[in-house]
């Protein structure tokens, strides 16, 4: 059994091309939400953690 | 956060949610989020609530590839699939804003993707569900994973296609 298949639509659909546009354009609002939500101690925490990281290693 | 695959640590912001940051200052955020809104109308669809949509973005867009980003967002993907269980299913719409060529080239380059998951969730099997655009002669992808012993595997998957043949959001 093949692990990807692709499933062609036939049919084109004005409802279902509208749809697919919207959720890109809601993904990008969310995740632009989300960087906005990110705080100077959080990158801060990351780096520091990267640093550890290398220096375990 | 770290594993031996994650190769930059990254920080849960909420359910489903996780943000990591690169050494050059690119900002990755990801969700895995539990998501049904579009299947209200069909009980076959919903999976019991447990279907969840991928998505990710970047906050600078570098064509060099930094393998280090690419091996965190896969194993942020992967554990959360593998804590999900066999009868969670995902999907992922292809990103296609900037051209309907870029959009496929990402649905290929997630193919790649899919077998490094694959790794560790042997059973896991991708469709990509081509969708003729409105404009142009290309298409749109919507990308599904699902488990092969799913209990309703033969069925979501047809189900899922004549939905996108009718109309896929009846909201």
């Amino acid at each position: 059994m093949s692990t990807i298949k692709t499933v062609q639509v036939k049919t084109k659909n004005k409802a279902v091309v509208d749809f697919i546009k919207a959720e890109i354009q809601n993904k990008k609002e969310r995740h632009a939400k989300i960087v906005e939500s990110i705080t100077p101690e959080i990158i801060q925490n990351l780096k520091a953690m990267k640093k550890i990281a290398i220096s375990v290693k | 956060m770290q594993s031996p695959l994650s190769r930059y640590p990254f920080q849960p912001l909420g359910e489903g949610v996780f943000f990591f940051v690169t050494d050059n200052g690119n900002y990755f955020t990801v969700e895995i989020i539990r998501n049904v809104r579009n299947f209200n109308d069909n009980e076959l669809l919903c999976n019991g609530g447990n279907v969840f949509e991928i998505s990710f973005n970047q906050s600078i867009y570098d064509k060099k590839q930094d393998q280090d980003a690419t091996d965190t967002l896969l194993h942020i993907i992967t554990i959360n699939i593998l804590a999900s269980g066999d009868t969670a299913i995902f999907y992922f719409v292809c990103d296609s804003s900037d051209s309907l060529h870029r959009g496929a080239a990402r649905s290929r380059l997630f193919d790649l993707w899919f077998i490094s998951i694959q790794k560790f969730t042997p059973g896991l099997r991708k469709y990509n569900f081509r969708i003729p655009a409105d404009e142009d002669n290309g298409y749109y992808f919507v990308c599904m994973l699902i488990f092969e012993n799913h209990p309703k595997h033969d069925e979501y998957i047809k189900e899922f296609e004549l939905s996108l043949h009718k109309n896929f959001s009846k909201r």
